[in-house]
């Protein structure tokens, strides 16, 4: 009987012991593929979230005059005319799906840590559910570059982004998807500073409005081995029948003050769907 | 004779278990005689540029023989996801012998697709070195809607 129970507690304790281990072995295969993004990158997505310092410093962009102050005017009355027609359609209630393809022409940096080169082109996919008053409920977001180990899905439910394949999550924020591309909100923040132009061009058949947005710096700066910067262009192609973006892309002002493009954005598809499909949905924890 | 060697396996286990754990913590230590204020900060520069770093300093004054972080990383996000074009970091950015450090990194922004939110995102490993304390002040990070 004594015998017995020895065995007994042995067996027991051998149990538990291959319990732990294998639950540790697990946690730390899962969380080795979970991390392995955050290790390219050499983040902690634990880190805590300190509180913005944020300031504004406007004093290295040339101020503009008021006759081109009078042209920024007129030029985002016809951006507000223009994007009204597309919210009318697509700022409603239900799904959204908005599909782009990126590509850079130029990278801040060459490398992640790791040594492995920064991906220069990628995908898009975001899927959002708007309320009636076109406020997003939750959302998906997925980034494609080709390579498995870099692939980004960020997931927006209950008010907060969060990145799923960082395992980071944003502090809560309402989130209002908008067609104009951000040049609304730069025509209000720099009003002082951006100058605002029009012209019209074809984007894959599509005739556009071209909306300008540039601004000059009376200093030039530079970005990691970059060469030095005089100012930056964004232009921003709207299609002239639906008003929706079709284009964005991105200059840098070299010293001679030519436009050397960085980054290009085509919209593939912005469309109103019933539904995500199901593999999308399962995102979501509701 | 078994007995005794599975006893030993167990303990050995359940030792070496204990033995990472402590290593793990003690690399949280600090001096405890002065008091580092860590500090992320965004200078938004319009729509050409922005400047992601940190503002550092002891309290009361104590100079350190390095201050600074010992990784800086700066991007900016569209809906929560890295735009890799814009991701910069640098290492080992301190300075020797000063009670309080700023730097940061000049950038460049870049546009998201439509219907995306940007955010500009500031990364810090805050550190420092006071002989023979080495302090890791941890990282944070910084974001705003921009």
């Amino acid at each position: 009987m004594k015998a017995n129970k020895k065995v007994a507690f042995l067996v027991v304790a051998i149990a538990a012991i291959a319990v732990v281990l294998f639950s540790q072995g697990s946690m730390l295969i899962a969380g080795a593929q979970a991390s392995k993004l955050k290790d390219i990158l050499n983040l902690d997505p634990n880190a805590p979230k300190a509180k913005a310092e944020v300031q504004t410093d406007l004093s290295n962009s040339k101020k503009i005059d008021k006759k081109q102050d009078d042209q920024n005017v007129e030029t985002i009355a016809k951006v507000k005319q223009l994007i009204s027609k597309a919210e009318k359609e697509y700022s409603t209630e239900g799904w959204l799906h908005i599909s782009s393809s990126t590509k850079a022409f130029s990278t801040a940096q060459q490398t992640f840590p790791d040594g492995s080169p920064i991906p220069t082109e990628w995908t898009n996919e975001s899927w959002v559910l708007l309320d009636k008053h076109g406020d997003a409920v939750k959302a998906v977001n997925i980034q494609d570059t080709g390579d498995p180990r870099l692939m980004q899905i960020s997931v927006y439910e209950n008010g907060t982004w969060t990145n799923i394949s960082l395992g980071m999550t944003n502090d809560p924020e309402k989130y209002h998807p908008t067609f104009d591309g951000g040049i609304l909100d730069t025509s209000s923040t720099y009003k002082d500073i951006v100058k605002f132009s029009t012209e019209t061009s074809a984007v894959n058949g599509q005739n556009t409005f071209v909306f300008t947005a540039e601004e000059n710096l009376n200093t030039p700066t530079s970005e990691g081995n970059n060469k030095q910067i005089y100012g930056n262009v964004v232009k921003y192609y709207f299609a002239e029948s639906s008003g929706l973006l079709v284009q964005i892309e991105n200059y840098n002002i070299n010293s001679t003050g030519a436009l050397e493009i960085s980054q290009r954005i085509l919209m593939n598809v912005i469309e109103k769907v019933t539904e995500p499909p199901a593999n999308i949905l399962d995102y979501f924890t509701k | 004779m078994n007995k005794k060697l599975i006893y030993a396996l167990v303990l050995s286990v359940l030792t070496l278990t204990f033995s990472a754990t402590i290593a793990f913590a003690a690399t949280k230590s600090y001096n405890g005689v002065t008091t580092v204020t860590y500090n992320n900060r965004i200078v938004d520069g319009g729509t050409a540029g922005w400047n992601g770093g940190f503002n550092d300093s002891t309290s009361p004054s104590r100079v350190m023989d390095q201050f600074g972080a010992s990784v800086l990383t700066t991007y900016q996000t569209c809906n929560g996801n890295i735009d890799y074009s814009t991701w910069i970091s640098a290492n080992n950015i301190y300075y020797t012998n000063v009670s309080s450090v700023q730097d940061g990194m000049a950038r460049t922004k870049k546009a998201c697709p439509t219907g995306q939110a940007r955010r500009l995102v500031d990364y810090v490993n805050h550190w420092w070195q006071d002989s023979p304390y080495t302090g890791a002040g941890g990282a944070l990070t910084t974001s705003i809607a921009n």
